[in-house]
């Protein structure tokens, strides 16, 4: 029997991924429960803020209103995860479908463009949806217990899912298509920031153009009328995320048919833009492939981006060697855009953030009410996102930077020189690009938010020491734990010690703020102030602060560099 | 087999290749030279189908590759120098992956397994995972999976990159064997020992044009030396050198 070409190659990844599970022995149990465990504080905790808000706006002294404002900021959130998808997608098609080495081995084959076209967007959508499953599922479940829906909700709600997530992964097929086959493989950095600063203006000037800060001062809102006209946004009928968000009110109600309705409504416009791929893609996959590898292989470099080609006398302060491997260093990273695309899309939502915490400052009235001194407590929620951000990028970037040098080990390696020497060049490289960046938003974020003095010079500091204590980590356990054999550093990032990292970095920046924020907000209150604090409270409390941050940053780079001596390439 | 008509690749402003025009009929052994950079490999990835051409075209088996690629394809075996592989498979599963691409039935790929496995030397490894190979295995691995379905048209790039001096005699005697089973073996390689033991004509290309095309010994005649391949070929590209250099 012929088996068909999909067949074939999903049966050998599917053997892959068997192959890698029993290859990593006994690390899989204690890899799949720290995962299991992120999954369900994260599930867990984000289930139990919105059961928080839904049984807020559910409560019965806001109905009839709270019920259709529920609903309405339930198709706002699923518009903003569609965006999200389409744009991931967009990212994901370019990497696996045009740049993957991956891709010259099958263009060999006898294989038909598309099902080549249709195995990378089935892998588009299985990397794209577990995220996405884990940002929704807490919505479903908070949803479906704070308005006691019957249990046919949660399994209708998933099958609802999957028309959701086809068709984002279509939409950014398409337009990935459509610009790959005209704008080369090169022209990716400058693609990648247009789309970027495009989805940022987009949100940005529809946030403006609806007026959405008015809905926070009460003296502006005249009415509910007003509110529910802002919130329409999030349910035009021709957008997905309102066919979805009617088919989860549907079924919520027990209203099958109506469901069912929803469900084909999206179900056939998903496929409608398969349709669509499926016609483009014998027209111009192969093209924009071939223009993909053609320009990232020719072209020379000099002459343009004049601060790399004047690197080297930039770092003529620094001593040759150290000269040589951070030149090395940042040439590779700015010419690799799989690597800083990512950075862009961090700093993206950061500063989609940073713009929300600008609108929320003037509008205090109301949320004082309910939480007084919250811009305290915002200012370190704002502390907690910076130190989450920053531990998301050493774990991504700083951590697989040792392990990629195993390939050139062979020149680096055997430059006469300490081998520890590139450990602590990668630290220093780390922390200090590090620190500018989450200082600069420390300080620009506190200055939107005009917190007080102290909160000010709490946050900086901490984000000073933090990004020594992150750096450490990562770096250490990168020279802990190396894995010369791979070259992608996401796939590094996302291994074992990658995942380590990353519980032990949001650990660490737990552990830290945990230790600030309550005699801070104590004082912030008039409840307790920092000076009527007892120096047999105060001084072992310090102590056992200063104590964490000092193992963090002395251990791990200790034992890294230890283990690098010893190291066999 | 292997017909190439006007072909010309164009990177911005340089030539990799130029009005290239071969002829390699079935059963013959090609060996197509040059020296680094001289538009070898690019000719090799425009016959796959990894490139597209900026001119001219290129027809395997009778089919056009950028027109017709995917039954262009089904004939040919392509031995590239950097093979991509699937690290997490073993060498049965790699091998039975690839056989399932090209529909080869599972009982002439149990046969073409054993055969070639056991002719590289590669049966203690057929289940061991492929990161675990040596650079010679993998070569090895690459070589059967690619021959495998019987190509009509044998496609190398840089053959004996990775091989002790057994499996290198292996592959060469490989090659003049299936060129006598009716194969055109396209290959491409800077060893060029091999090239004159195994090859029945020789293309010779330099800056991306084809300077020399014929035996061995034509290419005596024309440089009207009696040495061995590498002489000659030192002599033609040298030649090449300094007459562009007056």
């Amino acid at each position: 029997m012929k088996l068909s070409t999909l067949r074939i190659i999903f049966d050998a990844k599917h053997r892959i991924v068997n192959n890698y599970i029993r290859d990593m022995k006994s690390h899989i149990w204690i890899h799949a429960l720290m995962g299991l465990g992120v999954v369900i504080f994260l599930v867990g905790g984000g289930t139990g803020f919105f059961f928080v808000l839904f049984d807020f706006l559910l409560s019965d002294n806001l109905q009839p209103f709270g019920g259709l404002l529920l609903n309405h900021l339930i198709g706002m959130i699923f518009l903003a995860f569609f965006s999200m998808l389409v744009f991931s997608n967009i990212i994901i098609t370019l990497s696996t479908t045009y740049i993957s080495r991956e891709l010259d081995f099958y263009m060999s084959l006898p294989i038909r463009y598309r099902d080549l076209f249709l195995v990378k967007l089935v892998e588009s959508i299985i990397y794209s949806s577990w995220a996405f499953t884990i940002l929704v599922l807490p919505i479903f479940m908070a949803y479906g217990a704070s308005n006691k829906v019957p249990f046919l909700f949660y399994p209708l709600s998933a099958i609802l899912v999957v028309p959701f997530m086809i068709f984002p992964a279509a939409l950014g097929a398409i337009i990935t298509m459509l610009v790959s086959a005209y704008l080369p493989a090169r022209k990716t950095r400058l693609l990648s920031f247009f789309l970027a600063a495009g989805a940022i203006i987009a949100t940005v000037v529809t946030v403006r153009i609806l007026g959405f800060r008015r809905i926070f001062s009460l003296s502006d809102v005249k009415d509910f009328n007003q509110i529910m006209g802002f919130l329409n946004v999030g349910n035009d009928p021709v957008l997905p995320n309102y066919w979805f968000t009617q088919g989860l009110i549907a079924a919520g109600m027990g209203k099958w048919k109506e469901w069912f309705y929803w469900f084909c409504v999206l179900f056939s416009s998903a496929l409608m833009f398969m349709q669509v791929c499926w016609w483009l893609v014998p027209r111009l996959y192969y093209r924009g492939w071939c223009l993909a590898r053609e320009t990232s292989s020719q072209g020379s470099v000099s002459g343009r981006f004049s601060i790399l080609t004047r690197l080297d006398r930039l770092l003529k302060f620094l001593p040759s060697r150290a000269r040589a491997l951070v030149s090395k260093d940042i040439k590779t990273f700015w010419r690799d855009p799989a690597q800083w695309t990512q950075i862009i899309i961090l700093f993206g939502l950061l500063f989609i953030y940073i713009g929300n915490l600008r609108s929320a400052s003037r509008y205090t009235g109301a949320i004082n009410i309910f939480l007084p001194r919250w811009q305290t407590l915002l200012s370190f929620f704002n502390l907690g996102a910076t130190c989450f951000i920053l531990s998301i990028i050493t774990t991504r970037f700083i951590y697989p930077m040792l392990s990629l040098e195993g390939k050139q080990f062979w020149a680096v390696g055997l430059a006469p020189m300490d081998r520890c020497y590139i450990v602590w060049e990668k630290y220093w490289l780390s922390a200090i690009t590090a620190l500018v960046s989450a200082e600069i938003m420390m300080v620009f974020s506190n200055y939107i938010l005009k917190v007080e003095l102290l909160m000010r010079m709490v946050s900086t500091v901490t984000v000073f020491i933090m990004t020594f204590g992150l750096t450490s980590l990562s770096v250490g356990l990168g020279a802990i734990s190396p894995d010369f054999r791979e070259d992608n550093p996401a796939r590094i990032a996302n291994g074992f010690g990658g995942t380590m990292n990353v519980v032990l970095s949001l650990i660490y920046t737990g552990v830290v703020i945990s230790f600030e924020i309550f005699p801070i907000y104590l004082d912030a209150l008039g409840r307790r102030p920092l000076s009527s604090w007892p120096l047999k409270l105060a001084v072992p409390y310090v102590g056992a602060f200063i104590l964490v941050n000092a193992v963090t940053i002395v251990l791990p780079m200790k034992i890294g560099l230890a283990r690098w001596r010893k190291l066999e390439m | 087999m292997i017909l190439v008509e006007n072909l010309t690749k164009r990177f911005e402003d340089v030539f990799a290749v130029r009005d290239l025009d071969l002829s390699i009929p079935a059963g013959e052994v090609f060996a197509f030279l040059g020296p680094n950079g001289a538009g070898k490999t690019t000719t090799i990835k425009i016959l796959t189908g990894l490139i597209r051409p900026t001119q001219g075209r290129a027809v395997l088996g009778g089919f056009d590759i950028q027109k017709n690629a995917f039954e262009a394809k089904k004939l040919i075996g392509y031995i590239p120098d950097h093979p991509y592989v699937y690290e997490k498979l073993t060498g049965r599963e790699f091998f039975t992956f690839i056989g399932d691409l090209f529909g080869v039935p599972k009982e002439l790929r149990e046969e073409k397994f054993e055969h070639y496995f056991k002719l590289f030397g590669l049966l203690g490894a057929t289940d061991k995972l492929i990161q675990n190979y040596s650079h010679g295995m993998r070569q090895k691995l690459v070589m059967s999976v690619s021959l495998m379905h019987d190509p009509s048209i044998i496609v190398v790039d840089e053959p004996m990159v990775g091989l002790d001096p057994q499996s290198a005699l292996v592959v060469k005697r490989l090659f003049r064997e299936k060129a006598r089973e009716g194969a055109a073996v396209f290959l491409s390689t800077h060893t060029l020992s091999v090239a004159e033991e195994v090859a029945d004509r020789i293309g010779l290309i330099n800056r991306g044009k084809l300077i020399f095309l014929g035996t061995l010994e034509e290419m005596r005649k024309t440089t009207q030396k009696d040495g061995n391949l590498e002489e000659l070929f030192l002599e033609l590209t040298g030649r090449e050198i300094s007459s562009e250099s007056r």
